[in-house]
């Protein structure tokens, strides 16, 4: 009975108001992050224990560069 | 080398990692996941035909909208670097066979990693393993070493290239080191490394 009084729900004030340029901007700030620290601990390994190995720093180049272009073609809609 | 050291009179023997189609294999469901979006306009489009005031929802699925660009780069950009974590593991597991030893080096993720080395004169038995179509017909099974040591212990590696080949060398460097005519020659600089590594 008392969930038919409940109010029905809304977003909160703060997502009605916000523009998706801001939306944009923390989405691909999380992604940033998130990535940045995968990137940092990859590479790490890689060179920690690819036992100086020739494919260590191309696999870490490889990887940045896939990722930015992904990364890119994710923002990609929302440039001005 | 970080995780070990070469003794003076060792020498690597072979350096194995699994199997590239074991490796593929394990990108595949990357690859799949990778192209399950796109395969998604093509369904909603079979939809709306049957209903087509929800055609426009559906046609806002389309690469031409930014959100969907934006929910499909993202979702890449994580299959990417799960992959890329899948290529990390795959070329820092190896196995190192020496003149004296075997390291077994076994990376389960980031800040996780066991290594293990055993002498080749505690090896007691090796046994090679290939089941299954593709691992006969390409060439990759299993090895596994065990241990004469009072706790036997069983080595194991998986998705190889050519197990039997590696059981051969492995066999053969343990024949060499038990070998009596070569006893004087190589029994010292054997007992130096093991000297060395304990």
């Amino acid at each position: 009975m008392q969930d038919a009084q409940a109010p029905a729900f809304q977003l909160g004030p703060a997502f009605q108001v916000m523009e998706p340029a801001k939306i944009v901007s923390v989405i691909a700030w999380v992604m940033f992050v998130f990535w940045a620290l995968y990137t940092l601990i990859a590479a790490y390994h890689w060179v920690r224990y690819g036992q100086n190995s020739s494919v260590a720093i191309p696999a870490i180049i490889t990887h940045i560069i896939v990722s930015l272009s992904l990364a890119l073609f994710a923002v990609s809609g929302f440039a001005p | 080398m970080e995780e070990f050291k070469l003794e003076p009179g060792e020498h690597v023997i072979r350096s194995v990692r699994k199997h590239w189609f074991v490796f593929f294999a394990q990108l595949l469901p990357f690859a799949l996941l990778a192209l399950l979006p796109l395969l998604i306009p093509g369904f909603l489009g079979g939809l709306a035909a049957s209903a087509p005031a929800a055609e426009a929802s559906f046609a806002a699925l389309s690469l031409a909208n930014e959100w969907a660009r934006l929910l499909l780069g993202a979702w890449w950009l994580f299959l990417w670097m799960f992959a890329f974590n899948t290529f990390t593991q795959y070329y820092l597991n190896r196995w190192v066979i020496t003149g004296t030893r075997i390291v077994y080096i076994y990376q389960y993720g980031f800040f996780s990693r066991e290594v293990s080395s055993f002498l080749l004169v505690r090896v007691q038995d090796v046994t090679t393993e290939t089941h299954g179509l593709f691992a006969t017909l390409l060439g990759y099974g299993n090895l596994v070493v065990q241990t004469a040591s009072e706790n036997s212990q069983h080595f194991r590696m998986t998705g190889i290239p050519h197990p039997s080949e590696l059981r051969d060398i492995i066999m053969k460097q343990v024949a060499d080191l038990h070998d009596d005519g070569k006893a004087n020659d190589s029994n010292q600089t054997v007992r130096d490394v093991i000297n060395g590594i304990l």
